[in-house]
C-alpha cells in the first residue's frame, strides 16, 4: 500500500509537548505527514535508514525537521551536527524548537547551519501560532529543491 | 733660662758641702797638732827622736791630703759647672715641653723656649709671676692651681690633664706633671713643672670616642641583633638586641662560643668547619650575604633568623660581624599567608562549582520550568473547548485563573532567566551614544505607551563606557516602569536626562506617575520586592533588581525618589571607571530637547 511520503520529522522526547505540537498542528489543518522520533538516535535512525528504519526508502526529501534540543541519548545539538554534516542529509531544513534560549545553544545550533531557532512559548495560544506561522513559513513560503536536485545535490 | 738665685742656689750648696769637708779635716789635723803640742809642754822628756820623725811624716801626710783634697775638690767643681750647664742647655732647648720652675709660693723662676712657644710668654713678661695665670678662670677660682701644689708637696709628685691657658687668651688641652723640690734637709726649695701642649691628641682621642660612641649607639639602639666574633669562635660583641632576640645579657655570653650559645646542636659541627675553612682559604659560601638559618635561644627554642655576617680583617686575625633579624613573625605570616591562599583557592575551586551548577540549574530551569507550563497552558485549553457550551461561569473563572498563573509564572521564569544571565555575563564596556541607544529604548517602547498621551522630555545624553547591551536593559526598565506606572495619567510626563552632582555625572528617569512611599525604598531593589498590588500593576519584582546589578556591575550607584501620587524618579551613575571616559561638552550639557509622543 502506497503511502504518502513523510513530509516533517518532529523529535519531541516529552509525551505531554508531543500531544501540544501535535494538537497544535491538527488545529492549524496541518496535514502533511508527520513522523514523530523520541529521541536523538532514533531521529538519526529515521533520517540515515539504519536500526528499526534499514528498509526506509526515501525517494522524497523531508521537507522540515523540527528538532528539540534537550534529547535522550543523542541531543539535539547532535542531531543537527549529523545532518548537518551529511551530504544526503544537510539540504533538509532544520528548525529547533525549544524552550532553551541560552547563549550556547543559540551559538551552537547556528554554528551548525540551522535555518531557524523558536522558544516554544509558554502560552499555548502563543505556541499554536508559532506552528502556524512555521508551517506556513516552512511548508508554503519557503522554496526548496526539488527532489531531483535534491537527490543530485546530494551525489546518491 | 735660670736665674743667678737660682745658680747661686746649686752653687752655695755644693761648695758648703765642700767647706764642710774641708772643715772636718782641717780639725782633724789641728787637734792632733794641739795633742802634741800638749805632750811637748808637759813632757819633753818624753821627747824622742823616733816621735820627731812620726811626726814629721804625719804633719808631711797630712799637707798632702789637704792639698791633694784641695784640688779634687776643683775638679768636682769644674765637672758640676760643666753638667750644669749641659743641663741648663738641654732645658732651655727643649721645645716641645714647657719647662719651668717655681718657688715654694708657685712664682715662676725659669721660663725654657718650650714654655714660651706653648704659652705665649716671653721670659721677662712672666718670670716672678703665679703660675696660675696659666689656667681658665673657673679652675682658678676654685683654687686649682694652689691645690695642685699643694698635692705635689705632699705627694712629691703630680700629674694632670686639663685645659690651660696661652697669653692670648686661647685655651690648650695641657698634659702636666709638677715635681716637688726640696733639699738636703728636705725643706721644699720649689717646683719643676713640665708642660705638654697635647690638644691634637686629645682632639684625635675625642673624635675617635665619640666615633666609638656613635658606632655603639647605632649598634645598641639597632632593631637587629649585632653580634660579633673573632677567630676563635668567640662572642666579642652582643648589643641589646641580641640580648633580646636570644635571651642572653652581654655580660654572659661576651668571651662565650658563639656555637655553644645560639647555634642549635645540629649545625654546630657545620659552623665549625665553616670558620676552618674560611681561616684556611679565605673563602666563605655564607659570608656578605643574606640566609636564612634556625637559631637558638637561652630557653632552649629554636627560632627562625635571617642574617649577615661580614668578616672583618685585624691585622693577622678576623672579626665576623653579624646582624640578626628574628623573622619567627614573617615565618608566620608567610605560613598564614600560604594557608590562606590555599583556603582562597578552595573557595575559589567551590565557587565555580557553585557557579557551574548554578548554570546547570538555570538550564534546566529555563527547559524545564516552561515545559509544563505550556502543557498546564494548553491542556486547560483543551479542558475548556471540550466543554464547550457545558462549562459554567464558575469553572471558566478558575481556568482564567489557571491561564494567568501560567502566564505570571512563565514571565517570573524569563525574568529570573534574565537575572541569572545578567550575574553571569562579563562586562563588555565600549564607548557608546547614551542618547542613540535612548532613542532605540524608546522606539521599542512604543507599542506599551500606545494610546497613552506621553509627554517626553528627553535631555541631550553623552557617550560613555558601559555595556550597552546591559544599559539598554536599564534604561529599558526604568522607562517601561515609568510608562506602566504613569498608566492613571490623562497627560504623563516622563523626562530622561543627566545632572552633574559632586563632580559626578548622573541619569535620572522621572515621572509624574503613582510613585511610592520613601518608607518602602529599601525595598525597591530587592528581588521579588514590589510596592504595589499584582492587579493594580503587573509585575515580577525583578525588573529593578536587574537594574541595580547591572549598575553596581558597572561600579556605579542606584536610587530613588518619590511620594505617592506626585511621580518617582530613579537616579544612577556609571561609576568612576566609565566616568574619566565620559565626553561631555558644555554645549551638549545645556540642551535639553522636548519630544512630545
Amino acid at each position: 500500500m502506497p503511502t504518502e511520503p513523510v513530509e516533517i520529522l518532529l523529535v519531541e522526547d516529552n509525551p505531554a509537548d508531543l500531544e501540544l505540537t501535535l494538537h497544535a498542528m491538527r488545529q492549524n489543518h496541518i496535514s502533511n505527514r508527520i513522523q514523530v522520533a523520541r529521541d536523538g538516535e532514533q531521529a538519526l535512525d529515521y533520517l540515515f535508514g539504519r536500526g528499526a528504519y534499514s528498509d526506509r526508502v526515501s525517494e522524497y526529501p523531508l521537507k522540515l525537521v523540527l528538532l528539540d534540543l534537550k534529547l535522550p541519548k543523542v541531543d539535539g545539538l547532535e542531531v543537527l551536527r549529523a545532518i548537518k554534516s551529511d551530504p544526503r542529509t544537510k539540504m533538509i531544513p532544520v528548525v529547533i524548537l525549544t524552550s532553551s534560549v541560552e547563549e550556547k545553544d543559540l551559538i551552537g545550533s547556528y554554528n551548525w547551519g540551522v535555518n531557524s531557532y523558536i522558544q516554544k512559548p509558554v502560552d499555548f495560544e502563543q505556541f499554536r501560532e508559532t506552528v502556524k506561522q512555521l508551517h506556513l513559513y516552512w511548508l508554503l513560503v519557503n522554496q526548496a529543491p526539488s527532489a531531483i536536485a535534491f537527490l543530485a545535490g546530494s551525489g546518491t | 733660662m735660670m736665674t743667678a738665685q737660682f745658680k747661686s742656689l746649686l752653687i752655695s750648696s755644693a761648695k758648703s758641702l765642700a767647706q764642710a769637708v774641708s772643715a772636718i779635716v782641717i780639725l782633724t789635723g789641728c787637734s792632733i797638732l794641739v795633742g802634741w803640742l800638749y805632750g811637748a809642754a808637759f813632757g819633753m822628756a818624753l821627747l824622742t827622736s823616733s816621735n820627731i820623725i812620726v811626726f814629721a811624716v804625719l804633719l808631711y801626710r797630712t799637707t798632702l791630703w789637704l792639698k791633694r783634697s784641695d784640688v779634687e775638690r776643683e775638679r768636682a767643681e769644674d765637672m758640676r759647672c760643666a753638667s750644669e750647664v749641659r743641663f741648663r742647655l738641654l732645658v732651655e732647648g727643649v721645645e716641645d715641653y714647657a719647662i719651668l720652675m717655681l718657688d715654694p709660693l708657685g712664682h715662676i723662676v725659669s721660663w725654657n723656649r718650650g714654655a714660651e712657644q706653648i704659652k705665649g710668654y716671653r721670659p721677662d713678661e712672666i718670670i716672678g709671676q703665679h703660675f696660675s695665670c696659666f689656667y681658665p678662670t673657673e679652675d682658678r677660682e676654685r683654687g686649682r692651681p694652689e691645690q695642685e701644689l699643694s698635692v705635689a708637696a705632699s705627694k712629691g709628685r703630680l700629674e694632670d690633664e686639663g685645659w690651660r691657658v696661652r697669653k692670648d687668651g686661647s685655651r690648650f688641652w695641657a698634659d702636666v706633671v709638677i715635681t716637688a723640690l726640696r733639699d738636703e734637709a728636705g725643706c721644699l726649695c720649689g717646683f719643676s713643672k713640665v708642660t705638654r701642649d697635647i690638644t691634637d691628641r686629645k682632639r684625635a682621642e675625642d673624635t675617635l670616642r665619640e666615633s666609638e660612641e656613635r658606632i655603639r649607639s647605632v649598634v645598641d639602639t639597632a632593631h637587629e641583633a649585632f653580634i660579633a666574633m673573632d677567630s676563635e669562635g668567640r662572642i666579642t660583641d652582643w648589643n641589646h638586641q641580641a640580648e633580646s632576640t636570644f635571651g642572653w645579657s652581654r655580660s654572659e655570653v661576651i668571651g662565650q662560643p658563639l656555637a655553644q650559645t645560639i647555634i642549635p646542636p645540629q649545625y654546630r659541627e657545620a659552623h665549625r668547619r665553616g670558620l676552618e675553612h674560611f681561616l684556611a682559604t679565605g673563602q666563605g659560601p655564607v659570608l656578605n650575604t643574606r640566609i636564612e638559618i634556625t637559631a637558638l635561644h637561652q630557653d632552649g627554642h629554636e627560632f627562625p633568623v635571617e642574617l649577615t655576617i661580614a668578616p672583618l680583617r685585624l691585622g693577622r686575625t678576623y672579626t665576623f660581624n653579624s646582624f640578626v633579624h628574628d623573622i619567627t613573625a614573617r615565618k608566620q605570616a608567610e605560613e598564614t599567608l600560604g594557608r590562606q591562599k590555599a583556603e582562597l583557592a578552595r573557595s575559589n575551586a567551590e565557587l565555580a562549582a557553585a557557579n557551574k551548577e548554578l548554570e546547570a540549574f538555570t538550564y534546566s530551569v529555563s527547559h524545564d520550568l516552561r515545559a509544563p507550563l505550556r502543557q498546564i497552558s494548553g491542556f486547560s485549553q483543551f479542558l475548556a473547548r471540550e466543554l464547550g457550551p457545558r462549562i459554567d461561569a464558575a469553572a471558566l473563572h478558575h481556568l482564567q485563573h489557571i491561564q494567568k498563573g501560567v502566564q505570571q509564572m512563565g514571565r517570573l521564569v524569563d525574568d529570573l532567566l534574565n537575572l541569572g544571565r545578567v550575574g553571569r555575563q562579563a562586562l563588555k564596556e565600549q564607548l557608546t551614544d547614551l542618547h542613540s541607544l535612548l532613542e532605540a529604548v524608546v522606539a521599542d517602547l512604543k507599542p506599551e505607551a500606545e494610546g497613552r498621551e506621553i509627554e517626553w522630555i528627553i535631555g541631550q545624553l553623552p557617550s560613555a563606557k558601559c555595556d550597552p547591551g546591559l544599559i539598554r536593559l536599564v534604561f529599558a526598565n526604568l522607562l517601561s516602569n515609568a510608562i506602566k506606572f504613569t498608566r492613571h495619567q490623562e497627560h504623563a510626563i516622563i523626562q530622561v536626562d543627566q545632572m552633574t552632582l559632586d563632580g559626578e555625572v548622573v541619569f535620572f528617569v522621572r515621572d509624574n506617575g503613582v510613585g511610592f512611599n520613601m518608607r518602602y525604598v529599601d525595598k525597591l531593589f530587592g528581588i521579588f520586592q514590589r510596592l504595589h498590588l499584582q492587579e493594580d500593576f503587573e509585575g515580577t519584582g525583578v525588573g529593578l533588581a536587574n537594574v541595580q546589578r547591572i549598575i553596581h556591575k558597572h561600579g556605579g550607584r542606584v536610587w530613588a525618589e518619590a511620594e505617592p501620587y506626585k511621580g518617582a524618579t530613579f537616579y544612577f551613575t556609571l561609576g568612576v571607571a566609565s566616568q574619566s571616559e565620559r565626553e561631555i561638552t558644555p554645549a551638549q550639557r545645556g540642551v535639553a530637547c522636548r519630544q512630545n509622543q
